[in-house]
């Protein structure tokens, strides 16, 4: 296991899952953690400590405490929790396990941060068709199968499905969820299929076969971008999102496990 | 030395701002400018072509980007008649914002034209359609 460390020019924390998810636990006041372990570990990377954090510690535990948006995103089969809230954007990217880190950034760099994240830049512009209704499930155990870097082919319709069996690069959602003024959404969800051939934006209506589109690169930039709503659409009364609504801890898209277990 | 026209479709300021990098900056008209981290407009830059066939290669200098840009994407276009790059580069200002640049870059009239339109990224969806519409309009002349 890699010794936790910390930058205090930067206020990224690399730590083990375990801390960071109970740190994690502790400061959105989800639940009970083991503190005195959290803290060993801040002490140890020169963090500082819960109750008195680093600076730059402290700036990365704002949204966390006292978080507007919670944001879920999903890449290459885990989901990771990040908050936003008091300006800043804090993200717990999940790596190996035992060198997780915990990164906060200006909420404007959301987006930029995100198309890195996601390796979002030029595709093939090759015709493709407008959508493709394909069954959830199939989309599913095809996505999944490629993430564990096994066939999928003969599980979609054609062009797609040779998109994600021969030229599969990943898969990714962002979730977006806030306490919504009246009459106003609460809630983004952006998932898609990137491949060789470019990136597929998936929707799932609540009834009947997922639809996949072809996405360019600059209206996904562009989607990724509404994951801040506007001002108009939070209810600025609400002294935070609802615990309930709040992101915690992260973890293996059940999906994606369950498919390659079986 | 060449020269350029471009309609400001009422949406940007007929005198450009001339920049210290040399490009003439067509800002938005005054009721159309919002807060922020950047100068939102269209600017244009006419450069000596370069002698080497390196520094002609449009393409190559268009994929050039800095450490704080990404390449969300490019293609091969047209502006003022001739062949162009069509980039979009996100760009992080400083630890302040995020800024989207749209550039054509073309040779005509015997320069080298960069054509960059620009705005923050919060803005950048109400303010593109009609950068774009501007910049299409470009004419240049030796």
């Amino acid at each position: 296991m890699s010794t936790p460390a910390f930058d205090p020019g930067t206020g990224l924390l690399t730590a083990p899952r375990d801390t960071i998810g109970t740190l994690a636990t502790l400061v959105t006041g989800a639940g009970e953690g083991d503190a005195a372990a959290v803290d060993e570990a801040l002490a140890a990377a020169g963090a500082g400590s819960l109750a008195d954090p680093h600076p730059k510690l402290a700036e990365a535990l704002l949204p966390m405490g006292t978080p507007l948006i919670g944001i879920r995103l999903g890449k290459t089969g885990y989901v990771m929790p990040g908050w936003v809230g008091q300006g800043r954007f804090t993200l717990h990217v999940y790596r190996h396990g035992d060198d997780d880190q915990l990164v906060t950034m200006p909420a404007e760099h959301i987006v930029h941060f995100l198309l890195w994240l996601l390796d979002i830049g030029p595709r093939p512009r090759g015709p493709r068709p407008a959508e493709t209704r394909v069954e959830g499930a199939a989309l599913d155990r095809a996505v999944a199968l490629r993430l564990g870097d096994r066939p999928s082919e003969g599980l979609l319709p054609e062009p797609l499905d040779d998109a994600v069996a021969h030229g599969f690069r990943d898969w990714w959602l962002a979730n977006a969820r806030w306490t919504p003024a009246p009459d106003a959404p609460g809630e983004i969800m952006l998932e898609a299929i990137d491949t060789d051939a470019g990136l597929w934006s998936v929707e799932r209506p609540e009834e009947g076969p997922a639809i996949v589109r072809p996405v360019t690169p600059l209206a996904t930039m562009l989607a990724l971008g509404d994951l801040l709503p506007d001002n108009n659409l939070i209810d600025r009364g609400a002294p935070r999102l609802a615990l309930e609504s709040t992101p915690v801890l992260g973890g293996p898209a059940r999906w994606v496990a369950d498919v390659l277990s079986g | 030395m060449a020269v350029y026209r471009l309609d400001p479709l009422g949406i940007l300021e007929t005198e450009p701002v001339v920049l210290d990098d040399g490009s003439a900056l067509h800002e938005l008209v005054e009721p159309l400018r919002a807060p922020g981290a950047s100068r939102a407009g269209l600017s244009v830059l006419a450069e000596p072509v370069p002698e080497d066939e390196e520094g002609r290669d449009l393409t190559a200098a268009a994929l050039a980007i800095g450490p704080d840009e990404l390449l969300i994407d490019w293609e091969a276009a047209e502006l003022a008649g001739e062949p162009a790059v069509r980039t979009l580069v996100l760009v992080q200002l400083g630890g302040v914002a995020t800024v989207v640049l749209e550039q054509w870059r073309l040779l005509a009239a015997g320069e080298r034209w960069i054509v960059t339109a620009t705005a923050d990224l919060a803005l950048w969806p109400r303010l593109a359609p009609g950068l774009r519409a501007a910049a299409a309009t470009l004419e240049v002349e030796a």
